[in-house]
């Protein structure tokens, strides 16, 4: 009478059952325990700064391009006010930042500049535009050159053109995608933003991310060109070369004028209960003065009080 | 395993599927294990590459996770309050570098995520998250994980299994069909040979049935020679019975003549030689010389009376066996002093004249025996009919002799020094009877005879 080998298929679902085992263990010691970062807790989840309760302070942070005029405001606004000692205005964190920060209060006023974006809009914040600053393109004091054309300026930013006109090599230094610089030569330049779009995507040149690292890098990279703050350049009293485009030097009049054409508007934005703040109302109050005005003016800027978003 | 060899009550019988079933066996064996190579080959290659694939991906991951924190540190350092909405910026433009199957996320010290300005609403499934610690001024501010997708190394492993799944189904296909291809050419052979078996098989029942009829056949003659032998013998023996008888009574015939005639004669010369004894007693000389022949005419008739006497006993004729081997026992013990008892019992119907004269023979030479030899004080003689046959037993208390004296005397004739015994088995062999004798020394000795009737 045959048998059927019913201890050999008890092996094989053993041996398979181990294979699949240890398979299965290897996969799984392979992928790691399969825990990442908790997804119910994506997204917005409040202030990262301690609350600050009563506390009466003025927080104030956001864009880079913000911040010259801002810190020559705060500083002529704590003069002769001790009690304003807790004004502080923190290194640049981006206009996204800013808004993000003064959404949560962690600040009391962000600093802003550009307008804000539409998925922006619900977070309800008090947009206050105080300045308008031409952004210019600057380059290492070695360069020889003075004045760009817009054709020019988009042969350099496309890589056709790679030298200056002393023959000294251009070292084209970007903004990341977004930064309100840029925005505001793409809104009146097009082709620029292509050519500057087109760059970017190839990786052509060396990106930075702050107005920081762009003034630091400006300076010492021979031949270096990138967009930069008139602002910034008049309060700071930096030595970089300014070019004319088209034969316009950029300046509060010539921004005032129309003559050139590229310039951004800086704003305050805070959250309706940071604008209930006594501080926050007395700097605003302040930067809407004529002592405000003068040091928008003094800075390089063209005062925007009275407006508003 | 079934291989059946036993012959089978039909000798006509082939071997089948059932008897012969060594390819079924090894199907039934090799299907499980051609099943666990095709799942083991087709399932390894592609199991092994899916995990190392994600050994490779889990690698990147941490490594990327490392270089995007430590891009992360170098920034945070520069605002450590708000680092968080800072970071934002930085990471989407590093991350517009990076391949899309990569994903970021930021968690503080407290587990709370940072918004990365990204669209974050669809996690894609299946990632491998690696992290890496955000550290400011040296103390742990959050953690950065970057997600590496798998599904491509699972799509990977999956055309994978295709053609190693192909390759392991022929592997298994070979292993389990060549086994059994050769299993199937030796089941043939095996059957080939079983059926050769079963053929031989038949041809040894019938080789024993013909061996059996043709010892049957030698049997049944071997008795009809052993039967006509039998018939021969019986022949002989009557033949030998009846030459016995003739002897006999042409031993009375003499016994007569002599007993008749000379017996008669010197008997008429005994009682003339009497008469002139008695008319010359004056002279001396004639009455001496007839005393002298009448002393030698006795003395010759006694020779020609034991000489008749032992050619045959004519008191068999005159008086019957019975009464002879009575008178037989009572002179031997006249004659020898001895004690002798006797009992004879004889049926009506009485017993051939061969028959009775070997009877008193053998007593005669039984008693005789015992004068010379057993030194016996007593003697005890029976005879009697048994079933058809005669029996005579002669007991003595001699000192006896051994048993291997007996056969020795039994086997040996009387001029070899045997002790008559040896005619008397012969005498009563050639009779178609049986003799027997007991004797142990010191203890006497017993002679059984046992003749036929007639």
């Amino acid at each position: 009478m045959r048998r059927k080998p019913v201890f050999l298929w008890a092996a094989v679902v053993v041996v398979v059952g181990a294979f699949f085992g240890a398979a299965t263990f290897a996969i799984v010691n392979a992928a790691g325990d399969g825990v990442g970062p908790d997804p119910t807790i994506r997204g917005n989840t409040g202030a990262f700064v301690e609350p600050r309760g009563n506390e009466e302070r003025l927080f104030l942070a956001g864009s880079g391009s913000n911040l010259p005029l801002t810190r020559a405001l705060v500083d002529a606004f704590v003069a002769g006010h001790p009690e304003r000692a807790k004004v502080v205005v923190f290194e640049s964190i981006g206009s996204s930042g800013g808004v993000r920060a003064a959404r949560d209060q962690a600040v009391e006023i962000g600093l802003i500049s550009r307008s804000l974006r539409e998925r922006e809009q619900p977070y309800g914040l008090q947009v206050v535009p105080y300045a308008r600053v031409a952004v210019v393109v600057a380059a290492n004091p070695s360069v020889s050159d003075t004045n760009l054309t817009r054709d020019e300026l988009v042969e350099i930013y496309s890589g056709r053109r790679t030298t200056w006109s002393d023959g000294a090599a251009i070292s084209v230094l970007q903004r990341e995608q977004g930064d309100s610089s840029h925005a505001a030569f793409a809104r009146v330049f097009p082709a620029f933003a292509r050519a500057d779009a087109e760059a970017y995507a190839a990786g052509r040149f060396r990106v930075v991310y702050h107005d920081r690292a762009m003034q630091n890098a400006l300076f010492v990279t021979e031949g270096g060109v990138g967009l930069f703050d008139f602002g910034a350049v008049q309060t700071q009293g930096l030595a970089l070369r300014l070019m004319d485009i088209d034969g316009v030097r950029p300046s509060v009049v010539s921004i005032e004028d129309g003559s050139y054409p590229f310039y951004k508007d800086l704003s305050f934005v805070y959250t309706s209960e940071s604008g209930k703040r006594p501080l926050v109302q007395a700097f605003l109050a302040f930067v809407a003065s004529d002592g405000g005005q003068q040091v928008i003016r003094d800075g390089g800027y063209m005062p925007l009080v009275g407006g508003g978003q | 395993m079934t291989v059946s060899a036993e012959p089978t009550t039909n000798p006509t019988t082939n071997p089948t599927a059932k008897e012969v079933e060594l390819r079924a066996y090894l199907a039934a064996r090799m299907l499980p294990l051609s099943l666990l190579l095709a799942i083991l080959v087709g399932c390894a290659a592609p199991l092994a590459d899916y995990v190392l694939t994600l050994h490779s991906l889990r690698a990147q991951a941490q490594t990327r996770a490392e270089q995007l924190a430590a891009v992360i540190e170098r920034e945070a350092s520069e605002r450590p309050v708000l680092w968080h909405y800072d970071t934002p910026k930085l990471l989407m433009h590093v991350h517009a570098n990076l391949s899309q199957q990569v994903e970021v996320r930021i968690v503080d010290r407290n587990g709370r995520a940072l918004e990365l300005g990204r669209s974050s609403s669809q996690l894609p499934d299946r990632l491998l998250w690696a992290s890496a610690p955000i550290k400011i001024d040296g103390k742990p501010a959050g953690f950065l994980w970057v997600g590496l997708q798998a599904d491509q190394a699972l799509r990977e492993a999956l055309l994978l299994l295709l053609p190693f799944g192909l390759l392991g189904l022929g592997l298994a296909l070979l292993v389990y069909f060549l086994p059994l291809r050769a299993m199937s050419r030796a089941e043939s052979q095996i059957r080939g040979l079983i059926a050769r078996l079963h053929q031989s098989q038949r041809a040894l029942e019938s080789f024993n049935q013909t061996l059996e009829q043709q010892v049957e056949q030698r049997s049944s003659e071997l008795q009809a020679a052993n039967n006509e032998l039998r018939q021969k013998e019986e022949h002989i023996r009557t033949l030998s019975s009846r030459a016995s008888a003739l002897q006999e009574a042409e031993r009375r015939g003499i016994a007569r003549d002599l007993h008749d005639s000379a017996g008669q004669a010197l008997t008429a010369i005994r009682i003339n030689l009497q008469l002139i004894e008695q008319m010359a007693g004056q002279q001396a000389f004639v009455e001496a010389t007839a005393s002298k022949t009448m002393a030698m005419t006795d003395a010759t008739v006694e020779e020609i009376r034991r000489a008749v006497a032992s050619l045959s006993p004519a008191i068999l004729d005159d008086f019957g066996l019975a009464v002879a081997v009575r008178r037989l026992c009572d002179d031997f013990g006249e004659r020898t002093g001895l004690e002798v008892a006797h009992s004879v019992e004889l049926s009506e119907e009485g017993c051939s004249p061969a028959i009775e004269t070997a009877v008193y023979r053998m007593a005669q030479e039984a008693l005789t025996n015992i004068k010379r030899h057993a030194a016996a004080e007593t003697v005890e003689v029976r005879l009697w009919p048994e079933q058809g046959r005669l029996k005579l037993e002669v007991r003595d208390d001699g000192k006896g002799v051994s048993p291997d004296e007996v056969a020795r005397a039994t086997s040996r004739p009387p001029e070899q020094g045997g002790r008559g015994l040896h005619g008397m088995r012969e005498r009563c062999e050639l009779l178609g009877g049986t003799l027997r004798i007991d004797s142990e020394p010191g203890c006497g000795t017993s002679v059984h005879i046992e003749l036929p009737m007639v």
